[in-house]
């Protein structure tokens, strides 16, 4: 029952992709009946699809046609055109990750010296 | 992967369908992809124009994306698509 809710969830999402560029209304039909699914079977959105649609307005989303992705202090900021909506999603954490990792590597390779 | 014991839990929208029997003759023929659907009814995209079908008069013909055509009756489906994944059906078979 959930693996059919998620292969449902996929077909949407691919359908709504190829129907974007000449039927826009039944992209954003097929991204609402999706989040209906989630809401009622609480699952998670799958990782490919988690940023193709708005929060706010409910609209499917394609960078370059209806919304743009910019990197501002530290986060990705995902704005849609359709009702003015910015999300955030930050990565501060995997950049200190990264340069606790290089700090590691370098003071290791002093000691072999 | 969508078969014929499943179809009826799974997506309609994407497949081809062609109306096979219908208590209004007006009915009877079309045939083309499914674009939407609600609790009583489908939407067909003819060519182009949009045609909605109500479901439980209408006996459908489905076409599975690897060639097998699947014959429903329209009172079978008849819910809206959310609540179809997790619902009925016992004693049809």
């Amino acid at each position: 029952m959930i693996k059919i809710a998620e292969e449902r969830i996929d077909i949407l999402f691919k359908n709504a992709d190829e129907q974007f560029s000449k039927h826009p209304e039944r992209s954003d039909r097929y991204a609402q009946m999706a989040q209906n699914i989630v809401k009622k079977y609480n699952i998670k959105m799958p990782r490919i699809w988690k940023r193709r649609f708005c929060r706010n307005c409910q609209h499917f989303l394609k960078p370059g046609a209806n919304c743009t992705v910019r990197l501002s202090d530290s986060s990705v900021a995902i704005k849609c055109m359709e009702c003015g909506n910015i999300t955030r999603i930050p990565f501060i954490n995997e950049k200190k990750e990264r340069r606790r990792r290089k700090i590691e590597y370098t003071s290791k390779e002093g000691i072999d010296e | 992967m969508i078969t014929p014991q499943n179809i009826f839990r799974h997506e309609l929208i994407g497949l081809q369908v062609k109306v096979h029997k219908s208590s209004h003759n007006g009915f009877v023929g079309i045939q083309g992809k499914v674009v939407d659907e609600t609790k009583n009814t489908i939407t067909v995209d003819v060519d182009g124009a949009e045609k909605v079908v109500p479901k439980d008069v209408s006996t459908f013909h489905f076409k599975l994306p690897d060639g097998e055509i699947v014959e429903i009756d329209g009172r079978i489906i008849v819910s809206r698509p959310e609540d179809r994944i997790k619902k009925k059906f016992r004693k049809y078979w």
